[in-house]
């Protein structure tokens, strides 16, 4: 056999793919920029309007899905594989279901298998939507995720108005682009803070609307607030679209991806 | 149970490598199952087999073999295998975390996704979580002998 031993689950994940419209990655370099808020407030929006979703939580070390989605339950395995557990409509899969609160130092090739395994030993089924949380960077499992979704993968860019975490999404973006990935479009989160007076402050700054253009991103698709109550509503076991200003950014963010087809750049 | 998904996987994979050689016979076809994803090789080979039948490939020789998961200690430097601490180790995961299958059998989750040993293993002499996996781990389909 040519090229050595092959990973039948290689073969499977990517026909799991296949069967799913769009493959949205939710990335950023920088870590703390709210990726996992965005991934899980789009994948409910998305279900809330009567959209097939599924999300999976790449982000193995600090597996924070469980949590923001509030999945629970019995997990189930049969001749198809894992049965995803259900939150909010959406089919979920994350290692906190799998390994509880204990950590997951896994890395290099081994978090490229898992990836693999996410992928194609769950019971997906037929998606509109497979949102992915990623870890930050640029590392194994969104290299894997890349390499199996092929053209179906977009990316959906999460950053803060920080020089910093603009920076790094500037670099996330040429490399996509040399990948031939497709870019969903910019989500700027903890944009501003709406003070009980009203006044609207802006504690990170304006975003550099000129490097965005430099970078050919054009305006962030969303900015989206920071709340206060999302803190309170995680605690709660609530979802994060149901918290009242960063609920509503995040409903009008999963109509606007809903719209747009394939967009990208 | 996921041995028949598994199986479908390695079924299509034959086809695909098949289709690539012109459409060559498949005379047998040799899978690696690592012992740490605790698969059954019996009935992998029975759903190989029927699987095998279904997608119109019914004469093909499949050998399922069991090949050890190694694991190499990056502090320390200790090799072991997963049968040394398999019994410490499936011990060490809690009843709320096994996964039952159809007939309400319960499965640790290595046995999905072997990579998820991490959580619950460490390196037998030095208690390090920081080690590399070698080996097959899952399943692996590892040689396929066409005919030419």
């Amino acid at each position: 056999m040519s090229g050595g031993a092959l990973d039948p689950r290689v073969r499977m994940a990517k026909q799991a793919l296949s069967d799913m419209d769009r493959v949205i990655i939710v990335c950023s370099v920088k870590g703390g920029v709210g990726k996992s808020t965005v991934a899980v407030g789009l994948a409910s929006g998305l279900s809330r309007i009567g959209r097939k979703v599924g999300l999976v939580d790449l982000d193995f070390k600090a597996t924070p899905i469980k949590r923001m989605t509030g999945v629970s339950g019995n997990r189930r395995g049969n001749r198809m594989g894992i049965v995803p557990l259900i939150a909010d409509g959406v089919k979920v899969m994350s290692a906190a279901t799998e390994v509880g609160e204990k950590a997951l130092p896994v890395g290099g090739s081994e978090a490229e298998s898992l990836v693999v395994g996410f992928l194609s030993v769950v019971n997906w089924g037929r998606l509109d939507y497979l949102i992915a949380d990623m870890p930050p960077g640029m590392g194994e499992e969104l290299m894997a995720l890349l390499r199996l979704a092929g053209s179906k993968a977009m990316a959906l860019l999460v950053t803060t108005p920080s020089v910093l975490s603009l920076d790094a999404v500037v670099r996330l973006v040429a490399f996509l682009r040399g990948e031939g990935v497709g870019i969903v479009g910019l989500v700027e989160n903890m944009s501003y803070i709406t003070c009980d007076c009203g006044k609207i402050l802006r504690p990170f700054g304006e975003i550099d609307e000129g490097r965005l253009k430099e970078a050919g991103l054009g305006q962030p698709i969303a900015k989206l607030p920071i709340d206060p109550e999302v803190e309170k509503s995680l605690c709660r076991g609530l979802s994060v679209l149901d918290t009242p200003a960063l609920g509503e950014g995040l409903r009008r963010l999963a109509l606007l991806v809903d719209g747009s087809g394939h967009p990208g750049s | 149970m996921h041995e028949w998904k598994l199986a479908s996987g390695v079924v299509s994979s034959l086809l695909d490598y098949a289709r690539s050689r012109g459409g060559a016979r498949i005379i047998s076809a040799t899978v690696k199952v690592g012992t740490l994803s605790m698969i059954d090789p019996q009935i992998m080979r029975e759903a190989l087999v029927m699987i095998s039948k279904e997608a119109g490939i019914e004469d093909v020789e499949f050998k399922v073999e069991r090949a050890e998961t190694h694991f190499t200690c990056m502090k320390c430097s200790t090799d072991w295998t997963f049968k040394d601490v398999e019994e410490d180790v499936t011990a060490n995961v809690p009843d709320d975390l096994l996964i039952s299958d159809e007939s309400g059998d319960k499965d640790v989750p290595m046995h999905y996704f072997p990579e998820l040993v991490h959580a619950w293993m460490r390196c037998p002499k030095c208690g390090s979580r920081d080690y590399r996996m070698t080996g097959a781990s899952g399943v692996i389909l590892e040689k396929v002998e066409v005919e030419e």
